[in-house]
């Protein structure tokens, strides 16, 4: 296993992180304020809860068979053919998220920075960069994103620190205006995006101290609590419930409220900010995909998933390009259909998994 | 039954594989008999002139009891060389005849008349017979050298002649003795000019490999510091040492560069570049894998840190492995002021780091693309400035920095007479007539002015050379792309560092894995009495540095034996 290396469980948190955050910090505030208005804030603990469930499950399936990944015990729990489907409905979930976000980046980048460039562009930049870094292995991707989450992380609270003097705490009020069900309705985006964390999965095989796993997994869970309800009540305070649900991205629209009269150099940072976030994208895309081309591999018995890197990003964009007609069908698509289809496979399959390797006791490690 | 046929298949690939190397080595044996074989003849030295003398001609020709004959030999060898000389005489007023080898220029001449000569043909005073060989004799009795080394052969011989050792041969012995006096004039030892310090020691390496190895002695005086020495180089036959101090250096990572150097095979090594580029983990990155240094107190704290060093003869520049980013980013002074300016110079050098590799294209970007970041009243002189400008930014800015770039390199080969002149040229040239004639915006020299210093405050000239060469790359991404260029630019470094390795250390150690510890020593520069470990990824095994709780302490709040 000399291509995968080694990573520490550490590592693999800030794996788990970076395979989240960039997306979250984007469309969280925006899709779960359309639902849920002021109370948000209270979607998002919700979520929380709803992810520590899911990466509880995940966590524990991955403890049966520590020396494997899902795709390749699968065939374990259920039998051949069944096996290999669900197989590869993991493998093609991770390459669903990864061409998602592809378009979902470019649509920003076209719509926001620079109109008049073809998004191809930016997914063909996007993905070469994240195949260089598929290429070099696990260990390149976890040294590369523990870095950029740094920065990610840093500029997120510098963000925060820079508009907290603007949020007005009123535009909270009322509590639970419309009782709880909004709220929740609020909260399945969030929580799947939470769900996300079950990468692990993945990642498992890897690990060399693996009885870290469950603290650093619930640790990625409140990282990732904690930027989110940053993220979403910094949206809500400063700009209101209606005008967050309005905007595509209202984490830009927040950084671009920045608004210092002392330093005026300060101001109109957002471009910098999506210099981050180009990373933050960047090591989102490439989990995703070196999540999926590791499975893939796994799922054809190839010994090395290098050769399959090329091949495999050339879909991937080819479908980028032609699945969503505009940003306004990506932007409903992200908010009513990706949620669901991504809880649907962290959740409840890898739920589903659980439960029939638990009937059936099949374990190849001690659990 | 597929898994047998391919199982049979590779067993079948690796037979002929085997095969193929089997017959490699077959024709090498026999390339190496056939040159063995060449007829040489010892007595007649004439075979010298039609081929070059190779280590394993010299090696079977061994020292004869006749000393006309061994003479004869190596004045065939040397030919008319005018700095060989063979002194004869003949010991103690006629008892036996005796020759003195050297090179002029590379031994001490009165070390060699007074301890050689002198006692050999004056003082002489016949021996009691004793047991032993009568060159054992003098060697025991008569000759005040203190190191001493016997040859049995011509390659012995030519060997340590070659050091700068006398070889000594009498008639009626099959032996020489060599006897060290080497004494060529060298530099001294004097402050490197491109690390010149404030505070700290003003000796740098020099060109003699005794030298520097002294200047390492004398600043870690223990016997675990491990010297090497390694000959490399078919012609050059340079010394090189690789120094380590046992127990702090990973075995492994000594035996790897062990084994690296002697892979090399080459003719002639001039300087440790030579050695750097064939040690290299990835030969074709910008970056540098290992640091350079010519101040010995460099090389001793990387020692004291469980890297290894390597000096190489003939060259001040020492090399140290493994070299991964964060080192470079360090230069000795850090730690000879108060740890609060090596806070701020540590954090000063990380920024202009940044600056020298994104300023100008940064600017090309903002400029180009993202217009509403500069606040309105900067962005209108901008605009002003600009006004009759040609040029789009990014060719503003790479038509500069190619001008900066030749005004440097000028600068480092001008003769000194002529420097300030063409300085002054270059200076009014490229600043003051080019804005004057509105080719550059006056802008745009501030910008490539404050890159070009800020690249010199990189403590490593190799680390600044690959951000010099990025930097355009930079330039033409930002041309194109504008911000999200550069970010692809910098994400892209990124990646290329994070799958470095120096010598089996992850090149961004220090940075990535997070080690509370080693961040005592990347951005900032914390107390002496706080670094209380080495690097993690350097010193595996043998990590304390210093005793716990050393912070010290006026004695009256000192918790344990204070005087109250």
């Amino acid at each position: 296993m000399r291509e995968e290396g080694k990573i520490s469980a550490y590592q693999a948190m800030v794996y788990q992180v970076s395979i989240v955050l960039a997306t979250a910090i984007l469309f969280v505030p925006a899709i779960t304020t359309k639902h849920a208005k002021q109370d948000a804030w209270l979607s998002v603990i919700i979520a929380c809860i709803f992810g520590c469930l899911q990466v509880c499950t995940a966590v524990s399936l991955a403890r049966r068979f520590p020396n494997a990944s899902v795709v390749q015990y699968a065939p374990l729990i259920l039998g051949k053919v069944p096996g290999k489907v669900v197989g590869f409905v993991y493998l093609f979930y991770f390459f669903y998220v990864g061409y998602f976000i592809l378009q979902e980046f470019a649509a920003l980048m076209c719509s926001s920075y620079m109109l008049r460039t073809p998004s191809v562009v930016f997914m063909l930049v996007l993905s070469l960069l994240a195949a260089y870094a598929a290429y070099g292995g696990l260990e390149v991707i976890c040294r590369t994103s523990s870095i950029v989450l740094t920065v990610v992380v840093a500029t997120l609270v510098l963000t925060a620190a820079l508009i907290v003097k603007d949020i007005k705490i009123w535009r909270f009020l009322p509590v639970l205006e419309n009782g709880f069900n909004p709220v929740l309705l609020g909260a399945i985006s969030p929580g799947g995006w939470f769900g996300e964390t079950a990468v692990i999965l993945m990642l498992y095989p890897f690990i060399n101290n693996k009885e870290k796993v469950v603290k650093t997994s619930f640790l990625a869970i409140l990282i990732l609590f904690i930027t989110m309800e940053v993220v979403v009540t910094g949206a809500i305070g400063l700009l209101g419930p209606t005008e967050t649900a309005s905007f595509l991205f209202p984490t830009f629209n927040m950084a671009r409220r920045i608004k210092l009269e002392a330093l005026p150099f300060l101001e109109r940072l957002d471009a910098f900010f999506m210099m981050v976030w180009v990373a933050a994208m960047l090591i989102k895309l490439t989990t995703f995909f070196f999540a999926g081309v590791l499975a893939l591999s796994q799922w054809l018995n190839v010994k090395d998933y290098r050769p399959l890197i090329l091949p495999s990003m050339a879909i991937m964009i080819a479908l980028a390009v032609q699945a969503w007609k505009n940003i306004t069908e990506l932007f409903a698509f992200s908010g009513e259909v990706f949620p669901l289809t991504i809880i649907f496979v962290n959740f409840i399959i890898t739920g589903f998994l659980l439960i029939i390797a638990g009937i059936r006791n099949i374990s190849t490690g001690n659990t | 039954m597929t898994i047998t046929c391919g199982a049979i298949k590779k067993e079948g690939v690796l037979s002929v594989r085997k095969r193929i190397v089997k017959k490699l080595h077959h024709l090498i044996r026999n390339y190496a008999c056939k040159t063995a074989g060449k007829n040489i003849c010892p007595d007649d030295m004439d075979w010298v002139q039609q081929t070059t003398v190779e280590k394993y001609d010299l090696e079977r020709i061994p020292i004869e009891a006749d000393l006309a004959a061994n003479i004869k030999r190596l004045k065939g060898i040397y030919g008319v060389c005018p700095d060989f000389i063979i002194r004869q005489f003949e010991i103690g007023g006629g008892i036996t005849k005796a020759a003195v080898i050297f090179l002029e220029g590379m031994v001490e001449r009165v070390l060699l008349s007074e301890n050689l000569l002198k006692p050999l043909m004056i003082h002489y005073r016949p021996l009691k017979p004793v047991q032993g060989s009568f060159l054992e004799q003098i060697l025991r009795v008569v000759l005040p050298v203190d190191v001493v080394r016997k040859c049995v052969n011509l390659h012995d011989v030519i060997d340590h002649v070659m050091e700068g050792s006398v070889v000594l041969l009498v008639d009626g012995e099959p032996r020489g003795l060599a006897l060290e006096a080497a004494g060529f004039k060298t530099r001294a030892p004097e402050e490197p000019i491109t690390e010149a310090v404030v505070r700290g020691a003003r000796e740098g390496f020099t060109e003699a490999l005794h030298i520097n190895i002294t200047l390492l002695r004398r600043r870690l005086k223990t016997p675990n510091l491990v010297l090497e020495r390694m000959v490399l180089g078919r012609i050059s036959h340079t010394q090189v040492v690789v120094g380590y101090v046992r127990g702090l250096a990973a075995p492994e990572l000594v035996a790897e560069v062990r084994e690296r150097l002697q892979r090399i095979d080459i003719d002639g090594i001039l300087e440790s570049n030579y050695l750097e580029e064939m040690l290299r983990d990835h030969p074709l990155s910008f970056f540098p894998q290992a640091i350079t240094t010519e101040r010995p107190d460099r090389v001793a704290a990387n020692l004291l840190e469980g890297r290894v060093a390597i000096l190489t003869e003939n060259t001040p520049h020492a090399l140290i492995l493994p070299g991964e980013f964060v080192a470079h980013m360090q230069s000795p002074e850090d730690f000879y002021h108060h740890f609060v300016l090596g806070v701020f110079i540590r954090l000063l050098r990380w920024s202009a780091f940044a600056v020298s590799l994104l300023l100008p294209s940064i600017y090309v970007a903002v400029t180009t693309f993202h217009q509403e970041m500069i606040p309105t009243r900067l962005l209108l002189s901008i605009v002003a400035a600009r006004e009759g400008v040609p040029f789009p930014a990014v060719v503003e800015a790479l038509l500069m920095e190619i001008a900066f770039e030749i005004l440097r390199e000028a600068g480092v080969r001008l003769p000194r007479t002529v420097g300030q002149a063409v300085s002054i040229v270059g200076a009014l040239v490229i600043g003051e007539a080019a804005v004057m004639a509105g080719v550059v915006s006056p802008l745009m020299v501030i910008v490539v002015a404050l890159t070009g210093i800020s690249s010199f405050l990189s403590p490593s000239f190799d680390l600044a050379i690959s951000i010099r060469i990025l930097r355009f790359t930079m330039m033409i991404l930002a041309g194109l792309l504008g911000l999200f260029g550069v970010a692809a630019g910098v994400l892209a470094i990124l990646i290329h560092l994070a799958g470095m390795r120096s010598f089996g250390v992850p090149y961004l150690a220090g940075l990535t894995p997070f080690y509370s510890d080693d961040w005592k020593d990347v951005f900032i520069r914390a107390p002496i009495w706080m670094m209380r470990r080495r690097p993690a990824e350097l010193s595996k095994s043998n990590r304390k540095r210093q005793a716990p709780g050393l912070k010290p302490e006026p004695p009256d709040r000192r918790p344990q034996g204070g005087r109250s």
